[in-house]
């Protein structure tokens, strides 16, 4: 072993000799104002979409100087909540709409409408626009989008001789088929998210926060209990629904052991990157509710900490990297959709002479924005409500509670929730 | 005498077949628990040397690659920049490991060889501190490296590394495993309690250095979490983080995130490889002395 007090000095030498490099890097560009911009995962697939519309914003504006985070989308909460607990939040943040409004409940955002002229506010679709709202205020603007599709496995159907569901109410009768003629399950309702609430508001229900109760009826409750308890009865879905999330509902999908898969048309990349000899047997269809136009499209948003010390400069990048000829340069280059309806009149969004599963996709995807709302609009106190949801609904599909039962303590839960945060 | 022979004879074929079949389900345990333990790395490497036409998903699952292939492996190279993320892992590695070793055992010397008074209550609060799970100091943490100015900095990334309360147990533990008497021979002869450190103790704890050195290397070479917090600059990431760019947002390949994962892994089993038979006396030494 090598002497100690040597050790130490080399220790001492190479941390002296590494000091530069282990002292942070350079912060602010002297005389700009700099401002932090964090996205989810952009990056390295769009390092230069991002770095080269950073360079166009900065050339526009010489004052501003505009400094790029990329952080890994499951990971983004604990990373933000870090920063803005240490008082070092960026300016601008890419989050998801859920936690955007968690964040909005505690007024930790700034308001958009504060800043944005209206004619710029015009430019965003209005059903996205109108669902960053709560408790009177605005919180994020909306950016990428997405809707989702329906994905299926044509040979599973093929094989159990049933037709595709025209709706999601069908797929109980048709699971049981798949699952008698080929031991396959059919559909994959995921409890990671907000999907058994979407499903709640697709089968005619309806959520809103300024509502007693958040608005959740005893039938339309009902209604969908007896839906998750009647899919998991008839073996449409797997039992693994209970403890595993959406990632679950890919894997199945492309080892073929699932028939549909309802998701974002980036999905389709997924599927040809590994599976890619499922390929040739799916079919790309609209959501089985679309024809009714209650189909969900998802947002991310773009949010203004209030720590920032420059909200204007944030909301200003805001607005340029939002802008619909950005957003229609970034779709070109990823499965996404623009928030900028004017976007998409862009040649490169016209649906005619479809090719392959992708421009489908594409397709039916700007069908569903144009037409689709957001389903499930941001909740006070989500967590807890999500929780409740979830639990009864578990509880109802594993006969621990009858669907009377379970529907008559989730509108409790819900009820007690809702008046909690008034108090 | 030859009947003596017979009778002992069958006795000892018995006693032979005995000991085969108990060797033979030692074996077999130990290739069972030992398969357990290697399963997930050999899947890894499995997807990894997938080529782009297999099915990751297939089912039933398929264990051998029908094409077997090494080219995910270069792709990871085109997809990151890999030897920087590397090099940067390495650096900080290299430096909390070292200090690790330097500060833990100079901090445990004291608390195993001295006394002095409070020195229970002192070893009794280090020690609590190992119960809290990093989670819960994190933001605090990240809120003392913020009013130091070591956000965004390879010191900040290394500095929780750099003594711990698992690293002064464990060289605690290893220097009252000494005789008294080489140290009282020591004083005797005048020298002085720091030249004891350095010229008597620590080469006795040789085996508890290494473990300890494999523990942090492991620790700090795998974190995830401290350096997603502190580091925002692409070019300061570590492997872990570099890695997980692999999973991106609009596709991800699990065959690169394999080979990604099996690269970043293989400097740990060196390191491991390279002090295991110090390694192994120095974990028992630290758990038979108290």
């Amino acid at each position: 072993m090598m002497n100690p007090p040597r050790l130490l000095a080399i220790f001492l030498l190479a941390t002296g000799l590494s000091w530069p490099a282990l002292q942070a890097r350079p912060g602010d560009v002297p005389g700009k104002a700099e401002i932090e911009f964090w996205t989810m995962q952009l990056s390295p697939i769009l390092d230069d979409y991002i770095l080269s519309s950073i360079a166009e914003f900065e050339q526009r504006n010489p004052d501003v100087a505009v400094k790029w985070v990329d952080v890994a989308w499951a990971d983004m909460e604990r990373k933000l909540l870090s920063s803005v607990a240490a008082g070092t939040a960026p300016d601008v943040a890419n989050l998801n709409p859920q936690f955007s409004s968690k964040l909005a409940e505690f007024n930790a955002l700034e308001d958009p409408t504060l800043f944005l002229a209206p004619e710029a506010i015009a430019e965003y679709n209005p059903a996205v626009w109108s669902a960053n709202r709560l408790n009177g205020k605005h919180f994020g603007i909306p950016w990428y989008l997405s809707a989702s599709i329906a994905i299926y496995n044509r040979s599973i159907f093929e094989q159990a001789g049933v037709s595709l569901p025209d709706t999601i109410e069908d797929i109980p009768r048709i699971g049981r088929s798949v699952r008698e003629a080929t031991g396959k399950y059919t559909y994959f309702p995921s409890f990671d998210g907000g999907e058994p609430m979407e499903n709640y508001v697709l089968l005619g229900g309806e959520i809103s926060n300024d509502l007693p109760a958040y608005g959740l009826s005893g039938a339309s409750a009902r209604k969908l209990l007896r839906y998750y308890a009647e899919l998991y009865a008839s073996g449409s879905i797997p039992p693994s629904v209970l403890i595993e999330g959406h990632q679950k509902a890919v894997d199945l999908f492309q080892s073929g052991e699932l028939a549909m898969l309802l998701s974002g048309m980036q999905m389709l990349r997924n599927i040809e990157l590994n599976a890619p000899g499922l390929m040739a047997d799916i079919v790309v269809r609209p959501h089985p509710n679309a024809d009714e136009g209650r189909t969900n499209i998802a947002a991310m948003n773009l949010v203004v900490p209030k720590q920032t010390e420059r909200p204007a400069e944030a909301f200003e990048f805001i607005v340029f990297i939002t802008s619909p000829q950005k957003q229609t340069e970034m779709a070109k280059r990823v499965p996404v959709l623009p928030s900028t309806p004017r976007s998409l009149e862009n040649p490169f969004f016209a649906t005619a002479g479809i090719r392959d599963h992708y421009e489908t996709a594409r397709a039916h995807s700007i069908s569903q924005i144009r037409h689709g709302g957001v389903l499930l609009p941001p909740l006070a106190r989500y967590s807890r409500l999500r929780a409740a949801f979830i639990l009864q609904t578990q509880k109802v599909m594993l006969g621990e509670v009858s669907v009377e039962e379970g529907a008559d303590q989730l509108i409790s839960d819900w009820g007690n929730i809702s008046r909690a945060r008034h108090e | 005498m030859k009947p003596r022979i017979t009778a002992f004879a069958p006795r000892r074929h018995r006693g032979s077949f005995a000991s085969i079949g108990h060797v033979l389900l030692r074996y077999a345990v130990l290739i069972a628990v030992a398969a357990v333990f290697i399963g997930p790395f050999a899947w890894l490497l499995s997807t990894a040397m997938k080529s782009g036409s297999e099915n990751i998903f297939q089912y039933p699952p398929q264990f051998l690659p029908e094409q077997p292939t090494l080219r995910n492996f270069g792709r990871v190279f085109q997809a990151l920049p890999f030897f920087s993320y590397f090099i940067n892992s390495v650096f900080v590695a290299v430096i909390a490991v070292s200090c690790n070793l330097v500060f833990c055992s100079l901090a445990a010397y004291p608390l195993a060889r001295m006394s002095f008074a409070g020195k229970n209550s002192i070893f009794l609060v280090l020690i609590s501190t190992m119960m809290l799970p990093f989670q819960l100091l994190m933001i605090p943490l990240y809120g003392i490296a913020v009013a130091l100015g070591l956000n965004n900095s390879f010191l900040g990334l290394m500095i929780p590394h750099a003594c711990t309360a698992f690293g002064i147990f464990l060289m605690r533990q290893a220097f009252l495993a000494i005789p008294q008497q080489l140290e009282e021979s020591a004083r005797i002869e005048g020298v002085n309690r720091f030249r004891i450190w350095r010229h008597v103790m620590l080469p006795l704890v040789k085996p508890a250095l290494a473990t300890l050195a494999v523990f942090t290397f492991v620790g700090v070479w795998g974190d995830f979490l401290w350096p997603l917090v502190i580091m925002d600059d692409q070019a300061g990431f570590t492997l872990p983080l570099g890695v997980n760019k692999l999973a991106g947002a609009f596709g991800k390949d699990w065959r690169l995130v394999a080979a990604g994962a099996i690269l970043s892994i293989i400097p740990t089993i060196a390191v491991f490889l390279f002090t295991q038979r110090f390694f192994v006396s120095g974990a028992l030494r630290g758990a038979v002395k108290g």
